[in-house]
Formats: C-alpha cells, structure tokens, sequence
C-alpha cells in the first residue's frame, strides 16, 4: 500500500487488449463447444469442425509423407507420431499445426523419427526460454545437428565452447516448454483437438454429401435452375421474388409515414424533429456521463444512485442555478428507492452553479427556490436538518471550506468533465466527500 | 486537475534506448530532477513525529509493520517513471511519486474513507492448518478521531498539490524535448 501522486500520464491500452483477447478466446472456445449455444450455432460448430479436420488431414499427410520419404517410418511408427504430436501440443499449449512443419524440418536432418521426436521437444523448450518462435529454433536446432551451429550459438551463447551441444542445451532449458505453458492455450488446444476429432468424424458425411450435390441432376444443378427461374417474373419463384419487392418498398412507406408523423405530413420535417429534440436532450446525457465518471472513481452503486438522486430531485434557481436535493414530499426519493430498493437517509444538498442558461424558471419556482437556499423546506416552512448551511464555494481554482455538507461549483457551460474534476479536487483536498455523500446524517 | 495524458510514451522511451543507450536514464533522472520540488513539499508535510502517540495510548509500535519508522523511513518519497502498461485501465501513471512508508500512508488516508466497514468479517485465511477469520472492529475510529484533532491525516496531497501544476508541466517539457530527439533521428 502506498499514497501515489500522479505526475503524468499515459494511455496504453495494450494490456487491457491481451486480458480482452485472453477472455475472447475462453469465450470463443466456450462457444465452439457449445455451452449455452442453440441449433445454427450447433451447425456453425460442426462445420467449422469439419474444416479443422480437413486442414489437420492435411497437415498431418503432409508431415507422414516426410516420416516415409526421410526416415522409412513405418504405419506403427507413423501412428506413434502422431500421438506423440498431440500429447506435446496438449501439454505445452502449442497448435500441432505449428509443431507438425518443425517436425518435419527435424526429420529431414536426422533421418530417425525418435531423433527428431526428442529434438522437437528440445526446440519447445529453447523456444520457451527464449521467447523465440518455434520455427526459428526448429532451424537452428536442426542446422546445429547438420553440423552448423552458428544459429543456435546466437541464441545460447552459452553454449559456444560446448562439446555436447543438445546435451549441454537440454540442461540449461529442459522442461521449460511444459512449465511455461499458458493455461489459456492449452484449453484452447485440447478444445481444438476435440474439434478436430468431432470433425474427423463427420468428414466422410460431408465427402458423400459434396460429392451427391455435385453429380449431374444433384442438388447444384437445381440451385442453379432456381435462379434462373427467379429471374424471370413469369415462373412461379420470380413472382415470389416480386412480392418480396413490393413487401419491401410497403415497409419502406411505412417508415416514411412514421416519420411525416412529426412532421406535419412532411417526413423529412419529422426526421429533422426527431434528430433537433435527441440533440437538445443531449446535455442531459452528458450530465449522467459525469454521473457514471463520479461513479467510478471508486464509489459504489450506491452512490451512484445517491448521486442520480441528487440531479433527479432538483429544483431549478435562478438564471442558471441548479439545486438538488431533499427528500420530497415523502421524504424518500422514488427514484432512487427504485434503483436501490433502500429510502435516501437524512437531506443532501449539492449546489451546481453554472454560467449557461441551464434552465429557464417560472417567477413561483425562483420564489421556491429562495426558500429552499435560505436552507427552509417551502412544503413543511421547516428549516431543512443539518442541510443549507455556509456551504463550501469554489470558484473555478479552489475551494473556501466552512463546512461538510454543500459543494458549490462554479463551472463554465456545465461541463461534466469540469464538474467531476472539481468534485474529485474537493475529495483529495478535504480527503473525501461529505459523510452526506455516503447516506449519513452528521 | 485533469492530468495531461501522453499516448506514445512507450514508444518514445523504447526508442530513446535504441537511438542511443543512456537516453532513457537521461530522461527519467531529469524528470526526477523536476519533481524534486513536489518530492520535498511532501517530504515537509509528513509529520515529523509520530502521529498515532498520544497521551491516551503513549506506548509506541516499535516492531510492527505499521510502527513509525519500522522498516522504511517515514518521509521517504520515490520518484517512478514507468511505461509498462496495465490490464486494467488503459489510462496509467507515467511519472508519479510514491509514498511508500505503512505507517506514513495509514495515517494519511485515515479518515478518508466513509467511515462505515464494508464487511463485519474479514476475508478467511490459513493459518498454521487452520482458517481464520477477523471481526472488524471499531477501534480505527479513535485512531482517526486522534488523527483528526492534531491535523496530522490528509497531509500528502495538500502538500504537494501547490507544486503540482510547475512540476507538472516541467516534466511534460522534458517528455517533448526527448521526443524531438527522437523524431530528428528517425527523421
């Protein structure tokens, strides 16, 4: 624990990307095995497995003809390697997408598929050690067992006057591919690999089904007929197709008489109407932006809703003075007691004095609201406890403070970033806000 | 009292190293340079003695992690100039000076909080085999109340907050003027 006082700041938002994509991932995975996840979503998966199955068909025919050609492998010891291929990516949270082609590469140098087994988990290990790619240190591993050993000098240098080279390597890395393993990975590993097993499975349906589709009569002939019989409005699918036409251009008119609603008649009038109030309603949204801000800095919901209360239950004062607080009529603020489900405790009072024309007033509501600064309740004609006092002015640089219950801030055109900077500066020099802020009576 | 906020600050000390070693040890020792003001103006306001004695409770926590001046000084102030980024916020400090003495930080932010606990029980932990838990009590108020009345909580941030503004700016200054360094080399 320590006090920190922020000089300068910066914005970096790589960290909180990598937490997003870790929590993207966890999500995607969570989606592709289907939790929570309905029929399309289903089909998505199973399509999505299937072509996971095909690029590991692939990847793995690739790296078994390699095994044949370099090393003579046999069907037993083919198997052997694939297993051996899963189990590594399994434990370490590498694809075997990405360990399949280093394998391949080792096996060409070495010839012996056990040699190139055990280089291949050396090569893990250096590359998590390093934080190199595993392609690169594939490379080097192999180029050093070819007899050239410059590459992998350049990453252990250690290793320069070394007379074993994989044996002085092992001793400096060994396991380390396994105990760096990111969690993460090796979820979405084993996640893949389910994927890739399901897709195996459902590969040979899929086989049949293109190859059914795709004979002379099948299924794509027929979707190539229907097109052409949609272009043209004299068979029965093109004039299904006009219908759809005619169906959109309707809901088009309706929209259009949606907006000739506001408009007297005129859509474009009503359109304008609708976008001139949302602009005029913006300020207010604004305001609860800087609601939300004050919020975050470190209060809870609460709060919020204290806060929320506070500008819900104001009473305009003035040319340009805006009042809130008080307990109403019923002395609890509906608002809030909806928000929170609790009653507000004791009478709040926050002055927000701005220099715009925030609010114009009727001569009864001015006369109200001098009352209500005079700290007298104009319902009950009641002094309000321990409300209205000699508040705490500020004035755009600091703040007079007499007392603990009112903050008065002086902010040009209501700025909510200038009112949560002034709330904030008033916490830090008075190390925090009214026991008001926090639902208490003094 | 908005902060200014800088958006390529990594990449601008990444580079100074590159453009030539030493640049980036430059730029922090001149930043700590200009907030040596701040760091004195808070050095000032801590208390000089020990603010939780009192004629009431005159024994003094000398073995304790939160005693005065146990383990680490009491008005010792760091200067820290960190580009590392966070998971959390994208927003994060790039210069700032830390207080990092228990006792000198427990007696600043005593008070500051609502008063009210959030819990009545603290989290549970192991304990030679066995798990624990906490009452929170309510003796921190008189702590506070003590704290209050010799005006010695609350002090580091109005102490410093004077000199903010000049430090501020200052180091801003210093922040540019490496990194026009590095636009007229890599220019």
């Amino acid at each position: 624990m320590s006090v920190i006082v922020k000089l300068l700041s910066k914005f970096d938002d790589s960290g909180i990307k990598k937490a997003k994509g870790s929590f993207g991932g966890l999500k995607k995975t969570i989606g592709a095995i289907g939790i929570g996840i309905g029929i399309s979503q289903i089909t998505d998966l199973l399509m999505e497995s299937a072509k996971a199955a095909s690029a590991d068909k692939k990847s793995t025919e690739l790296l078994n003809t390699q095994l044949v050609r370099n090393a003579n492998a046999t069907k037993t010891q083919i198997k052997q390697s694939d297993n051996f291929i899963e189990k590594l990516s399994l434990q370490t949270g590498v694809m075997d997408d990405d360990l399949r082609p280093s394998m391949g590469k080792l096996v060409r140098v070495t010839k012996d598929v056990d040699k190139a087994q055990e280089l291949l988990a050396l090569s893990l290990d250096a590359s998590a050690t390093t934080g190199k790619p595993l392609e690169k240190v594939s490379t080097a591993i192999s180029a050093a067992f070819a007899g050239n050993k410059t590459q992998l000098v350049k990453l252990f240098p250690v290793l320069k006057d070394s007379k074993d080279l994989f044996g002085d390597l092992e001793k400096i890395v060994g396991g380390a591919a396994i105990q760096q393993a990111d969690p993460f990975s090796k979820f979405n590993n084993s996640m893949d690999i389910l994927k890739e097993k399901l897709g195996a499975a459902i590969l040979p349906l899929i086989e049949d089904f293109v190859a059914e589709i795709t004979k002379p009569g099948g299924l794509i002939e027929q979707v190539g007929k229907f097109l052409e019989d949609l272009s043209n409005p004299k068979s029965e699918a093109g004039k299904v197709f006009t219908d759809i036409k005619n169906a959109v251009k309707d809901a088009f008119g309706y929209v259009k008489d949606f907006f000739a609603f506001f408009g007297n008649g005129d859509a474009v009038e009503g359109f304008k109407n609708i976008a001139t109030a949302l602009i005029q309603a913006l300020p207010a949204l604004l305001a609860l932006k800087g609601i939300m801000m004050l919020a975050s800095a470190g209060k809870s919901i609460a709060n919020l809703a204290k806060a929320i209360a506070l500008m819900t239950g104001a009473n305009a004062v003035g040319d340009g003075t805006i009042v809130g607080g008080g307990k109403g009529k019923t002395g609890k603020a509906p608002f809030m007691s909806k928000l929170i489900g609790l009653p507000v405790i004791g009478t709040v009072a926050m002055v927000l004095t701005t220099s715009g024309d925030t609010k114009q007033m009727t001569p009864e509501e001015a006369a109200r609201a001098a009352i209500i600064r005079k700290g007298i309740n104009p319902d009950t004609g009641l002094p309000y406890k321990g409300a209205f006092g000699a508040g705490i002015f500020a004035s755009g640089k600091g703040f007079q403070a007499n007392t603990n219950n009112n903050i008065t801030i002086n902010v040009q055109s209501a700025d909510p970033k200038a009112v949560v900077d002034a709330v904030s500066k008033y916490a830090k020099n008075n190390g925090g806000l009214p026991p008001i802020f926090f639902g208490k009576k003094n | 009292m908005a902060d200014d906020i800088v958006y390529n600050a990594k990449e601008i000390v990444k580079a100074l190293s590159e453009i030539e070693p030493g640049l980036k040890r430059a730029l922090v020792k001149d930043s700590r340079d200009a907030a040596e003001e701040a760091i004195s103006a808070i050095k000032s306001a801590i208390p000089k003695v020990n603010p939780f004695e009192s004629k009431v409770r005159p024994v003094t926590n000398t073995r304790g992690r939160l005693g005065w001046g146990v383990g680490k000084k009491p008005d010792e102030v760091k200067f820290s100039f960190t580009t590392k980024g966070s998971r959390r916020s994208a927003v994060t400090a790039l210069a700032s000076l830390k207080v990092n003495s228990p006792a000198t930080v427990l007696a600043d932010t005593a008070g500051k909080g609502s008063g009210t606990p959030r819990r009545s029980v603290t989290n549970s932990y192991t304990w030679k085999g066995q798990t624990r838990t906490h009452r929170v009590t309510t003796q921190g108020k008189s702590m506070i109340r003590h704290l209050r009345s010799n005006r010695t909580n609350n002090f580091v941030y109005p102490g410093v907050e004077k000199s903010l503004p000049r430090v501020q700016a200052e180091i801003k200054l210093i922040l540019e003027k490496y990194a026009a360094k590095v636009n007229r080399k890599l220019n």
